[in-house]
């Protein structure tokens, strides 16, 4: 008897299916990419009775046909990866709906339990449903559940590891098409006899009926696999318009409407409601949230709400964090020996290379941490759709849709997964003009050099303000971007919206922290990585040829001898070097220098500054380097900083997420040269202006 | 947005001419099959009931489906065909503009 099963988790986007899964593994998950694509792949553990389960959460989807890549991803998981078990979570207070794609699944013949979800929900909205009953109609066992109060969740676990190891039966009912679609279905099915065994791991009558619904995917893997397919393929035509001739729909439309046909039988003989339907909660929410007015000024004050709490809220534990690292250092200074003249040495490697690079990152993760945990918040509570649907209107004119605004909005948190959440747009035009502009959505990485910067400029009852400037000018810069782009090279007719706008949820704490603890992990890996990584390979290149020990010997002050060796190092010359060029914009080569860090990762800006200036002296470094940008730059120059921090030069990441996503290096490279070229002109043409009205001394 | 010609008799007419809170029939998705046949896995399939609950200007519109609500873009809503529930035309569409 095998002790490791795999289970895999199917079901509609909003049917409570993360909240089953995160009741089933707890914190045992494992998140990547499906081979090739960048879908999510969501792994978890769970453990029973000595059952060792993997779980798979696949894509949320409302059916298996090759409409979108999350279906095809979930659909030759199933077929391919062939799990011994698949539970589809169906919201019970939607039954129609959420059962068309569990009569998908049994038309794929896999053993199936049903969750029947949010149980609760439709018993508030008077159904009564006889579970055994409709669980003898489909031939599966179905599971009553409430995800978020993990009810049912045992009894779940425990049929699944039935049904998977063969001691509770699963025998899906067989949908039947009607006489006329059944024949014709027949008629496929025996064009492609000849060739069964090679067929493998598709049933010929899902693959015949998916050919008769001209799927794409189907067609082009029968085309592939079999020799004699023309034969097949070219009845699958024949009987497509004869359906279309008797029916009087296209054969998809009629399949559909059968499939449907089966599930309000099925819900008629099992389903009694007691109530009407009634005027729920979520439409007065909606009354407001959505108001043609009302919607945008909402969105807007939502998102500097959020933006106060991931600025003020979080900015104590972020100190806490920054003294135990420079207590850290302290420690460092104490225990290796350094030259006193000569910057270049093994003290300085740790304390501002490793502890200075990575650990500014650290120091700002209750800042990010909050942020992720907002968003998390507006995701879960279904706020996130009406957001899409407040902005539809005015990203049409930007040539997108509302759904565009999804990953920009999940570009707050960082770039690389938003780049990756494009693929919910389905047009190819739209979704390249949005990763093209996702980076002038202010990611986390860059909230903490606004949170260095701003302070350091700007008077305290300014400072969320100029923030809230920063966040909103970045959209509005995408906005004009966007336009241009669809009016140039990116020129094409967009597609329609149609999204669905899930009742409102209270999110539940399990799920808020699992979100944000997953999303933070990242975050903190990238910074011990390649921000780790990168701020050593910076520190070398700042230190790096070193000036000869003559000249160090005659520097009177460590300071002095610090600035020697900067300015003779490899990134010293090239800030230099730059210096005519960014000079118009406010910035010394020192700024320069901080800018060609945060090439690699915008935060390295903080830790590339703080090499600059050589902090490290006190207990408090941000205070510390806040006081010498002060002393040195004036506002004017901050907020041109500011400008190109927002704007310039994405992330590497940003550029190479972008690469695999849009399939191309021109899009990648039209990405990072555009924003550099349009962040410069920007802090230009401030920058003078402030000059021009002698603000800028 | 031009109606199929089969489609022009009758009172059958496009979602977005539509007045809100009046019950609907959904006639026919003309938008490509891909699209319609992914309307139908999201419930909006020919003989489905619905109403707009909420269609303001040029924007999106949101359409309910028993208790699903449901965005649907404005040049979605011309494509979409449908015919009032009770038959009464004068009371479900629109004064057509223009």
């Amino acid at each position: 008897m095998p002790s490791r099963i795999r289970i895999a988790l199917a079901g509609n986007p909003n049917s409570g299916k993360t909240t089953i899964f995160n009741a089933i593994t707890g914190a045992r998950q494992h998140v990547a990419n499906y081979p090739g694509v960048t879908v999510e792949k969501k792994e978890g553990l769970a453990r029973r009775d000595g059952v060792e389960i993997t779980v798979i959460d696949l894509p949320g989807t409302y059916s298996l046909t090759a409409y979108s890549l999350e279906e095809i991803v979930a659909r030759n998981f199933l077929v391919d990866e062939k799990p011994d078990a698949v539970i589809n979570i169906i919201d019970a207070s939607n039954l129609e709906r959420n059962l068309y794609l569990t009569v998908q699944l049994m038309e794929l013949g896999l053993p199936l339990v049903v969750a029947l979800n949010m149980m609760d929900v439709a018993a508030e909205r008077g159904l009564k449903i006889d579970v055994a009953h409709l669980s003898a109609l489909m031939g599966v066992p179905i599971v009553p559940t409430v995800g978020t109060k993990s009810e049912g969740v045992t009894e779940l676990i425990d049929a699944s590891i039935a049904v998977a190891l063969g001691r509770l039966s699963s025998k899906p009912a067989a949908v039947k098409y009607g006489t006329e679609v059944e024949e014709e279905v027949a008629k496929v099915q025996a064009a492609l006899a000849p060739d069964a065994h090679r067929l493998g791991k598709y049933s010929p009558r899902w693959l015949a009926v998916k050919m008769l619904e001209e799927d794409e995917e189907a067609v082009r893997q029968v085309g592939a696999v079999l020799p004699g397919a023309g034969e097949a393929l070219s009845q699958a035509k024949k009987s497509g318009e004869h359906i279309r001739a008797i029916a009087g729909d296209d054969p998809e439309i009629v399949l559909a409407d059968r499939r449907y046909g089966f599930i309000s039988g099925a819900c008629q003989e099992s389903v009694v409601s007691t109530a009407e339907s009634q005027h729920l909660l979520s439409d007065k929410i909606d009354v407001v949230v959505t108001h043609r007015a009302l919607g945008i000024p909402i969105l807007l004050a939502l998102m500097y709400v959020v933006f106060y709490f991931a600025f003020r809220a979080a900015n104590a534990p972020g100190n806490w964090i920054g003294a135990a690292l420079g207590w850290v250092s302290g420690l460092v200074r104490a225990a290796v020996p350094a030259s006193p003249y000569h910057p270049a040495n093994l003290q300085s490697l740790i304390v501002d290379g490793v502890i200075g690079g990575a650990g500014s990152v650290i120091a700002f993760l209750p800042n990010v941490m909050v942020l992720f945990f907002a968003i998390a918040v507006l995701e879960n509570s279904g706020y996130m759709a009406r957001a899409a649907f407040v902005m539809d209107h005015l990203m049409h004119k930007m040539g997108l849709h509302g759904k565009s605004f999804i990953p920009m909005v999940i570009g707050f948190g960082c770039s690389v997964p938003a780049v990756m959440s494009t693929r919910i747009i389905e047009n190819r035009l739209g979704r390249l003009t949005t990763m093209m502009v996702i980076p002038l959505v202010s990611c986390g990485a860059r909230l903490p050099v606004y949170a260095l910067l701003i302070p350091a400029f700007f008077a305290p009852r300014w400072r969320a303000g100029v923030l809230w400037f920063i966040y909103v000018f970045g959209i509005v810069l995408a906005v004009a971007i966007a336009r241009l782009l669809r009016g140039t090279l990116l020129r094409g007719e967009s597609h329609p919206l149609v999204m669905e706008l899930p009742p409102y949820r209270m999110p539940t704490l399990k799920g808020l922290l699992i979100h944000t603890w997953e999303r933070s992990w990242l975050y903190v890996k990238k910074a011990g990585t390649v921000i780790l990584a990168a701020s050593v390979l910076l520190w070398f290149a700042a230190h790096w040829p070193a000036p000869p020990e003559k000249g160090l010997a005659a520097a009177g002050t460590k300071e002095q001898a610090n600035a020697l060796v900067l300015s003779g190092s490899l990134v010293g010359r090239v800030g230099r070097a730059m210096e005519p060029a960014i000079r118009p914009i406010g910035f010394d080569w020192r700024v320069g220098t901080a800018f060609l860090g945060a090439t690699a990762a915008k935060e390295i800006f903080i830790s590339q500054m703080g090499i600059v200036f050589s902090v490290g002296e006190s207990a408090d470094t941000a205070a510390e380097l806040r006081g010498k940008l002060a002393a040195e730059y004036s506002p004017a120059s901050g907020f041109a900083m500011l400008l190109f921090t927002l704007i310039a030069t994405p992330c590497v990441a940003t550029v190479v997420v972008t690469r695999r996503e849009s399939g191309s290096w021109k899009w990648a490279l039209l990405q990072w040269g555009g924003l550099t070229l349009v962040g410069y002109l920007a802090a230009l043409l401030f920058y003078q202006l402030a000059a021009l009205f002698g603000a800028a001394a | 947005m031009n109606a199929p010609r089969s489609y022009t008799y009758g009172s059958i007419f496009p979602l977005s001419e539509a007045r809100p809170d009046v019950p609907l029939r959904l006639v026919r998705s003309t938008c490509g099959r891909g699209l319609a046949a992914h309307l139908a896995a999201m419930g909006l399939r020919p003989g489905a009931i619905l109403t707009v609950i909420r269609a303001s200007g040029r924007g999106p519109m949101i359409i309910g489906l028993g208790d699903n609500r449901m965005a649907l873009g404005r040049g979605m809503a011309h494509r979409v065909f449908v015919a009032p529930a009770d038959g009464n035309e004068a009371s479900a569409r629109r004064a057509s503009e223009k």
